[in-house]
């Protein structure tokens, strides 16, 4: 009874978790989409929350199932041969390099990092391997079951170890991309910076001089041209003539130049940066660069979600019709007496080394075995077990 | 007390029908079964019989003939009323007119002598046996659909029915043909040529003789049908090397009675795995020597064997 209630809770548990793996693959996809299509804040907290919670989940999970294999003395055979390496690698780093301390920052500042711009080496890495989630699909290999042939153990296996490749292929790909000084976004956030650093900082002279000249028009002709300069690139959000400045001079200035209204709203915190650049105050965008990097990481998502699929759709198709079902039906036909079915095979793979086997097994095997078994009588369907309970 | 352990063993075939294995069976493919068991267990089943659920007050050997005998009637209930009905409706007896065509056949009264000598075939325990293959061909209606298959390819089988036997009529008519030559095949088994059965007969010469004295008795029991029918359903039980070349028919027939010997009702399509038919017949291609198939036959039914459905 109490082994029973104990299997039925874990088969709960084991479909929360199914079901969990592809919300959190979902909420990968969301949480990157909801920054370049700029989504309400409310929505992007939601989906920050959501991906916390996920991690947290995960890591319980793996940390369960690590103190439960101990306790077995199985833990190496958890970790290296029933997936524990892709619980890990999807649990606990993501927790504690990325979801966790953005949870905290959030918490404390009412800021979501992303870890796109991080300083932090570490961090960028975490965000780049953020995409490993997706690893966690190959533990639902196993409900594909119901499809095709997919309960055979041989194809579980072979089907993770091509999808385990692929799916490195693309993370260690898009790592090595993320780190390529000509295509790193931190170095374009940089070279972004310098460059309005040189505009401003010329302006700001211009404008000391033309104060110092008290040249009123002069003034008001660079603010114009300066505002004119703002309304061109949008990524400049606000700028602001510093407060100090105005104040130590007769000539009167406006304090605001620019500013987009609601930026603050629209573009997550970390995705502008805010400079003091001599006399200005500059509010500056970098959503377009982290767009390119969150472009990049949807599309090798996308591309480990369709190979994915196109090795469970198509792949496992072929797999199950020429390999283990032909094995299957070999299997069947040398351990039992009266099975005599011949394994189908396929006019355009018939030189394949399986099927010469099969070839074997259809034109030598069975026809052997039928002679062996001429005259012989066919075991019963009827076993001794089938007169238990019976009342007459 | 004979009529409450009557009623127990019927009970007890009844049990044994209603198994998820049994009752997918055909009447008499259940009943070789339950034989089988009966036979492979014989000893703990008379153990068990003693216990006071089963037949305690009688021995355990009138027991299992009680057992036997509900069994018997229960088989031959639905056997009979199947191929009566079969004669009835399934088989134009009037082609006997076309295939002689110098006789005139009383057509109700072959089909009465048809009756009755199936009547006293499935009475016999072991001519009973033979029938299991032909109730499935008939269930399968298998001589309708590979025969309509076989005189469209119009190759090797086609002309060996047609021209090497020399029996030229349309297809619905051979198809009624073969269906009566079928329920006649069983007839050898109920002769016996000294002490010897066609299943226990050893050598060529031994079956052959049973065969020949099964002709000339099934010719005096159905004496409305023609000595060539009589014996193309005899020889029906012969392998290829023992038949005379003009008989197709028993070639064709020795060949269904075969494969359908080993039909499983239970076995459903395996994925990978080429049918049931197409599989029978590609090992019967490789035996065909052994198993007195002809081979040319066994090839072209090879051939169709996935188109007959």
């Amino acid at each position: 009874m109490e082994n029973k209630r104990s299997s039925g809770l874990s088969r709960v548990l084991n479909g929360f978790i199914n079901i969990l793996i592809f919300v959190s693959i979902l909420q990968i996809i969301l949480d990157d989409l909801s920054v370049v299509l700029m989504w309400d804040q409310k929505y992007k907290t939601y989906l920050f929350l959501a991906g916390f919670a996920i991690d947290c989940i995960f890591s319980i999970e793996f940390i369960t199932r690590t103190i439960i294999s101990i306790k077995n003395s199985s833990f190496a055979n958890y970790f290296f041969y029933e997936n524990g390496w892709i619980d890990f690698i999807c649990s606990i780093p993501l927790l504690l390099f990325s979801s966790g301390p953005s949870f905290i920052t959030y918490m404390t500042s009412g800021i979501i990092l992303t870890n796109i711009f991080s300083s932090v080496k570490i961090m960028r890495i975490v965000r780049t391997i953020r995409i490993s989630r997706i690893l966690r699909i190959l533990r639902v290999l196993k409900l594909l079951k119901n499809l095709q042939n997919a309960n055979s153990k041989m194809l579980q296996n072979h089907l993770k170890t091509i999808m385990i490749i692929c799916i490195f292929s693309i993370i260690i790909s898009l790592f090595i991309y993320s780190y390529i000084p000509v295509f790193s976004v931190q170095n374009a956030v940089e070279a972004r910076t310098q460059t309005y650093t040189s505009i401003f900082l010329a302006y700001s002279n211009q404008l000391l001089l033309a104060i110092d000249r008290k040249d009123n028009r002069a003034v008001d002709e660079l603010v114009k041209n300066i505002r004119i300069l703002c309304f061109a690139d949008k990524n400049i959000l606000k700028l602001e003539i510093k407060p100090d400045f105005i104040n130590n001079n007769d000539i009167k200035v406006q304090n605001s130049i620019y500013k987009v209204k609601d930026y603050e709203d629209q573009i997550l915190r970390s995705h502008y940066l805010d400079e003091n650049i001599s006399s200005f105050n500059l509010s500056y965008s970098v959503q377009d660069l982290a767009n390119i990097q969150i472009g990049i990481n949807l599309l090798c998502l996308f591309a480990v979600i369709l190979a994915s699929s196109a090795y469970i759709l198509y792949y496992l198709k072929i797999f199950v019709t020429r390999i283990s079902d032909v094995i299957y039906i070999i299997f069947k036909g040398i351990k039992h007496k009266d099975y005599y079915y011949q394994v189908k095979i396929p006019e355009h793979y018939k030189d394949e080394e399986i099927f010469e086997f099969a070839k074997f097994y259809n034109n030598v095997y069975l026809p052997a075995k039928k002679k062996m078994y001429k005259g012989k009588e066919k075991d019963s369907k009827i076993t001794i077990d089938d007169l238990l309970n019976m009342d007459i | 007390m004979s009529d409450t352990n009557l009623q127990r063993a019927e009970k007890f075939i009844n049990h044994l029908l209603e198994l998820p294995n049994i009752r997918i069976e055909s009447p008499i493919g259940a009943e070789s079964q339950i034989l089988l068991f009966i036979k492979n267990n014989r000893s703990k089943l008379e153990a068990s019989f003693k216990n006071p659920e089963f037949f305690p007050s009688i021995p355990p050997d009138q027991a299992i003939a009680f057992i036997l005998q509900s069994l018997q009637k229960r088989v031959l209930e639905s056997c009979i009323p199947f191929f009566t009905k079969i004669i009835d409706s399934e088989i134009d007896f009037s082609i006997l007119n076309k295939v002689h065509k110098n006789h005139n056949f009383n057509v109700e009264a072959v089909k009465q002598s048809y009756k009755k000598i199936i009547e006293d075939m499935l009475q016999d325990s072991v001519c009973r046996v033979q029938f299991k293959s032909i109730y499935y061909i008939f269930e399968k209606r298998y001589i309708d659909k590979s025969l309509a298959l076989i005189f469209e390819r119009k190759a090797f089988t086609y002309n060996e029915l047609v021209r090497v036997q020399k029996c030229f009529i349309e297809l619905q008519d051979y198809i009624s043909y073969l269906k009566m030559l079928l329920l006649l095949t069983p007839y050898p088994h109920l002769q016996k040529a000294g002490n010897k059965t066609l299943a226990s007969a050893n050598g060529k010469d031994e079956i052959q003789s049973i065969c020949k004295l099964a002709t000339g008795s099934l010719v005096k029991e159905i004496p409305l049908i023609d000595i060539t029918e009589c014996k193309l359903a005899v020889d029906s039980n012969l392998p290829d090397y023992l038949l005379e070349n003009w008989e197709a028919s028993s070639r064709f027939l020795f060949i269904l009675i075969s494969r359908f010997a080993d039909y499983e009702p239970a076995n459903k399509k395996e994925k990978g795995a080429e049918t049931a038919d197409k599989s029978w017949y590609g090992v019967a291609r490789k035996v065909a020597q052994n198993y007195g198939y002809n081979k040319g036959i066994v090839d072209e039914l090879y051939l169709i064997a996935n188109e007959i459905k």
